[in-house]
Formats: C-alpha cells, structure tokens, sequence
C-alpha cells in the first residue's frame, strides 16, 4: 500500500499485543472453536447416555394414521416409517393445494386493490385485512368448526346426483383409479398406446404446420398450437379407450357412518388448506400490489397509448414486469405454507408432525425424532426454493 | 400511411379537414385549473409545435388528446369521432394516435422487435411474420434496422426513442403526439431524433410535438402555439412568433430560452 502522507506506521515491535490485529484474529477465531467443540462434546455425550439410533422406526407401528389419499395402510404390518412418509405425503398434499389456491387467490386480490371500480378496491382490502391481521391458527380452527357443526350429518347427506358428497366427514366425488394390473399392463398395451401416441403427435404436428402455413397466406390468424394441442389430447383419449380403457372411475358410496370409495376430502385437509390459502392469500395480494405500484407509470400510459386493453396490458406488460419483484417474497410465503402447516396438529388432520409425536408417544427417542422432523421440514423448504429460484433465475435474466 | 413525401413547403392547408377539434376544453387536477376553457382545430397533415414553460399544461393537453388525461369540461374530437364515455370511441381513438414519450417507456421486459410488433399483433390481431416484417421497415425508417434483437436497456436513449417512435408508428396511425420527445437525452442524441422527427413531418404526418427545440420549430411547424398557466396564449405561423409575437407573456417566454 502506497501511503502519501503522514507518518510511517510504528515498526510491529512497538504496538501493544492486544491491539494487534493478527492477534485479535486469532483471539476471536480460539474463543469460536473452544465453544463450538464445548458444545459438541456436551451434546455427544448426551447423546451417548441415550443411545441414540434411528432403528426404532423400522420396527412395526401399531397405530392407525388417517386422511391417506392414494395410499393403504393399516399399521398392523407397516413399519413406523412407512407411517410417518404417509404423514409426510399429507403434508405435502396440503402444501401443494394451498401454494396453489393462495398464488391464484393472491393474484386476484392483488390486482382487484388496484381496480378503478370503487366496490372491488374496497372489497378487495377487506379480504386482506381481515386475513392477515388475525392469527392462522385461529382461522384453521373456525374453518373446522364451521365444517364440523354447519355441514349436515352423514345421516342427512347432501347428495348431488349420486356424484358428489357433502356432509359433516367432508365432501367425496369419484376419482379415476387404474384397474388391477394396470401397472404390469402386457407390454403390447404400453407399446401400442405408446405408438399410437407417436403417431398422434406427427399429426398435430402437421397440423400445426398446415396452419401455420394458412396464416403465412392468408394473415388471419389460424392457431396452429392450440390445433395441434386439440388432435394430440383427442388421439390420446380415443386411443386409450380403443385399448380397453383399463383405469375406471371410482364412485364414492356411503355405508353406515363411513364414505368408501371415491375421493374424500375430509374437514381437517380441508380447514387446513382453508386456513393456510386465505392468511397467505392475503400476504400475497400485498406484494402482487406492491409489486405493481412499484413499476413506473409510464408502463401502464405506453400500454393504453399502444391500445392494449386492460386484461392485455396487465398480462403483457405489467406483471411480467412485476415478477421481478414479486418471486423473491412470494417464495417467502410458499415457505411459510411448508412451515404453517405444521398447525393440522389443532385439528388432527395425520401431518408428518402428528404422526411423528405418535411414534415419539409410542417409542421414545424424542430426539430421534425432532431431529427427522426438521429435516424433513427443512428438505421440503429447500425442495420450494429451488424451484422458486429457477423460476427467478428465468424472470431476471434479461436486465432491465 | 398516406405518402406525400413532395409536399412539404408549400401545402395548402387551407383545403384540408379538421382532423382535431377541441372546443372549450377545462382540465382540473383538484382545486388547480391545468386547462382552461382551450380551443383549437387542427388540419389533417398540418404539424404544431406546442411552446410554454412548465406546468403551463401543454403536455396535460396532448395527453387530453387520447386520454392518458381525461378532460371535464369542453369537446374533444378526433378524425370525427367524440371523446366521450364510449369504449368503443376511446379505442377507436387510440388506434388512431400514436404517442411518443419523453421518458420513452418502452416495455423494457421485450425485445425491440417485440416492443413494436406488440399493438399490431395483440390490438391489430396481425399475423408474427406480418408483424415481424412491419418492424422491420419501421426500424429501417427510424435508422436502426441492426438494433432488433436487443433490449431497451442495451440502447443509448435516442435509439430507445427511436424504438419508442417505430412502437407508435407500427398501429398506422394518423396522428402523432410528441411529449417534449429530446427533454430525457444527452444533447449529442437529439439530432438523430430530431431526424426522424422531420422525416415524419415530411411524409405527411399531422404531428403536435411538445418542445423547447426551437431550431425544429422554425424549420418544421406549419403553427406554433404558446401555452401559460393553463391558456392558450398566442398562436400564428414561425415568422409570426419568431420576428413579431404580440402578447408580453409570449415575449417574455421566447427572450429566455432563445
């Protein structure tokens, strides 16, 4: 380092120990380590006394987990493992649907606060300010009981068409499963539908270029993609029910007290998913709108000067612009939902969280078991921001 | 586009149609008065430069004239068709008017060719490669054909404003605003835009263009119109306003910017 001016700094000899800054470092970075290994040795030893292990969760479960979806199992010959992924396919499922609806729900807020129209402001900020200034927990809870005391008894079901189900144990309609043996189907089905597939998508393609090529001619539009898209999906579905069609529509029925069959959608998934979309909804709408106010004005006077209408200048120009904005603290909310839905504990709905304090309840290792729960918490997190992140890494890769 | 690329000196106004009518127009942000009580009628291929200091309401005129403002009291009339409540009236209008920037606004999320193809493919319903080839000659025409594949951000400002004129160009419309269009841009830029400006004018465009430009006012107008405090002050040809303007407000004006 070149110094100007002044006075030569003092030879190393000459400056006190303690004000040294080598020494200083090593100071700080010897304190850092002695605590760490304190803690480390203080933990391992606790941990020794405890016998710490994960086999215990290999051993049979003997206990009931509810609100399975797409999955069978008893807990009779099932492993307390088995169990808990089944917890954790709850939560995933109520994670998804709620990321969904609240993104939707969000958007549509958001947009509607900005509305010229007086009513839909107004509106519009109700629903945010009831959402978002009382407590998810509360909100999961209400949900649940409305469900629990304002649906009728199953005695009283309501019954739309045979079809669909609504009552106090939730809400059934049918739901397409594959037959038995769908899954080691003759190889001749498989290779024939795939064929046919084939052949399906060489068609559209050739449609999509015939169109195109109209379009070329012509100048009016033809849209060739959603031509292509239409024979591609009708080939498929005429294909497959040519084969035999070996996936059927499971209807639901109801015998005693119980739904079987079907899809069921009981209250607690749903007053957790309730819960979960209108208190993140309402975040979201916040920063959908704050993402748009933050764009200049010019963008929204450019967009009428070029003639767009409202719907087109609010998809074209603003909030692919918004995005940028918008994706970072919307990721936030989508890890808030992962992290929020440990709350089906109020209302019993079988999450990763419960399932594990039974297996805790039933076995012990208390540690164990805090221990797969962050991690499973902590992976679904990490799983949210990868892909959130792709999808920032698309919106930001043109400077702006 | 009508093509009257001969006709520039000497056109004869006189036996054209009023293309923009504005009659008794008041325009009031709260308790302050931006217009009041402005007429004017403008002729078809006519081009008016619009002067004024400030806040005097000259830009909240042109920006009356497709409503990015809207008027509360008067008549605002466009190729015959009224500025009123109508939807249909307003986008009518607004296919009709191209509107340039001082900010140039372009849509710095699209490329330049997508920046132009835009309105007429989503507005205009014209087909990509139409579009495309509409773009392209716009972009020959305004001098950066090589620029198309780029984003806003990578342009110097008078290639953005050049973009942003092509954008307004490609709706085909009849007349275009330009709000004070070389007030954002480094003085070595104004030239190029002021160019194109002029190739515009002699092309036969009816064009109003806010500005402090006054060498362009000189060489391009057809009508100069001085705007103070939210009246329309003084108007008549250059030579009127440049060697023997008659308000005091209008003297004063032209004494401190020239």
């Amino acid at each position: 380092m070149a110094v100007a001016t002044g006075s030569a700094p003092p030879p190393p000899s000459e400056v006190p120990l303690l004000y040294r800054r080598g020494v200083r470092r090593l100071l700080t970075q010897g304190i850092y380590v002695a605590i760490t290994a304190v803690v480390i040795g203080y933990v391992y030893t606790s941990l020794d006394l405890r016998e710490f292990g994960f086999g215990f969760l290999n051993e049979p479960a003997a206990f009931k987990v509810g609100n399975q979806w797409l999955v069978d199992v008893d807990g009779v010959t099932n492993s307390r493992i088995t169990m808990y992924l089944v917890g954790v396919w709850s939560s995933l499922r109520a994670v998804l649907v709620a990321i969904a609806l609240s993104t939707v729900i969000g958007v549509l807020v958001g947009v509607a606060r900005l509305s010229s129209n007086w009513l839909v402001a107004q509106m519009a900020m109700l629903y945010v300010e009831i959402f978002r200034n009382t407590p998810l927990l509360v909100q999961v809870v209400l949900v649940y009981t409305i469900l629990l005391i304002g649906a009728p008894l199953i005695e009283n079901v309501v019954n739309v068409g045979d079809f669909f189900f609504i009552s106090n144990r939730g809400m059934a309609m049918p739901w397409p499963v594959p037959d038995e043996g769908f899954w080691n189907a003759p190889i001749w089905f498989v290779g024939v539908w795939v064929a046919a597939l084939i052949a399906m998508a060489v068609v559209a393609g050739r449609v999509r270029a015939q169109r195109q090529e109209r379009e070329r001619e012509t100048g009016q539009p033809q849209y060739g993609n959603r031509w292509a898209l239409g024979v591609f999906a009708l080939g498929a579905v005429v294909s497959f029910f040519a084969l035999g069609a070996p996936v059927s529509m499971d209807e639901p029925m109801i015998v005693g007290t119980h739904y079987i069959e079907g899809m069921v959608m009981e209250p607690e998934f749903t007053a957790l998913v309730a819960g979960l979309t209108l208190y993140t909804s309402a975040f979201i709408a916040e920063i959908v709108r704050g993402g748009i106010q933050a764009l200049p004005r010019g963008q929204t006077e450019a967009a009428n000067a070029v003639g767009l209408s409202g719907y087109q200048r609010l998809t074209l120009v603003i909030l692919p612009q918004a995005l940028r904005q918008i994706i970072p603290s919307v990721t936030n909310q989508y890890l808030n939902i992962n992290k929020n839905s440990s709350l089906a504990y109020a209302v019993l709905y079988d999450d990763l969280f419960r399932v594990a304090n039974i297996v805790q309840n039933k076995a012990g290792h208390a540690l164990e078991m805090f221990f797969v729960i962050i991690v499973t918490y902590m992976l679904i997190s990490f799983a949210i921001s990868v892909v959130m992140n792709f999808f920032n890494a698309r919106v930001t890769a043109q400077r702006i | 586009m009508t093509t009257e690329t001969a006709s520039t000196p000497a056109r004869d106004l006189e036996s054209m149609d009023d293309i923009i009518i504005a009659e008794n127009v008041d325009k009031w942000f709260g308790d302050f008065q931006a217009l009041d009580d402005i007429s004017m009628r403008i002729k078809e291929h006519e081009i008016v430069v619009v002067l004024g200091p400030s806040g005097s309401g000259k830009s909240t005129f042109i920006r009356c004239l497709n409503r990015l403002e809207e008027h509360d009291a008067g008549r605002i009339v466009i190729d015959g068709i009224e500025m009123n409540d109508d939807v249909r009236n307003l986008n009518a209008i607004r296919s009709e008017v191209g509107m340039v920037f001082q900010q140039f606004n372009l849509f710095p999320h699209l490329s330049v060719m997508n920046n132009i193809t835009l309105g007429p493919r989503k507005v205009r319903r014209m087909p990509k490669l139409d579009a495309d080839a509409l773009a392209m000659q716009l972009l020959e025409r305004v001098g950066i054909p090589e620029q198309a594949d780029k984003y806003p951000a990578q342009l110097s400002g008078g290639q953005q404003q050049r973009v942003a004129i092509a954008r307004a160009l490609a709706m085909q419309p009849k007349i275009m605003l330009f709000d004070e269009p070389t007030s954002a841009l480094d003085p070595e830029m104004i030239k190029e835009v002021l160019d194109v400006m002029q190739e515009l004018a002699r092309s036969g465009m009816t064009m109003i263009v806010v500005t402090h430009e006054m060498g362009f006012a000189r060489e391009v107008a057809d009508r100069l119109i001085f705007f103070d405090e939210g009246s329309l002050v003084e108007e008549g040809t250059p030579q009127h306003f440049f060697e023997n303007p008659q308000e005091e407000r209008t003297k004063l004006f032209l004494s401190q910017i020239l």
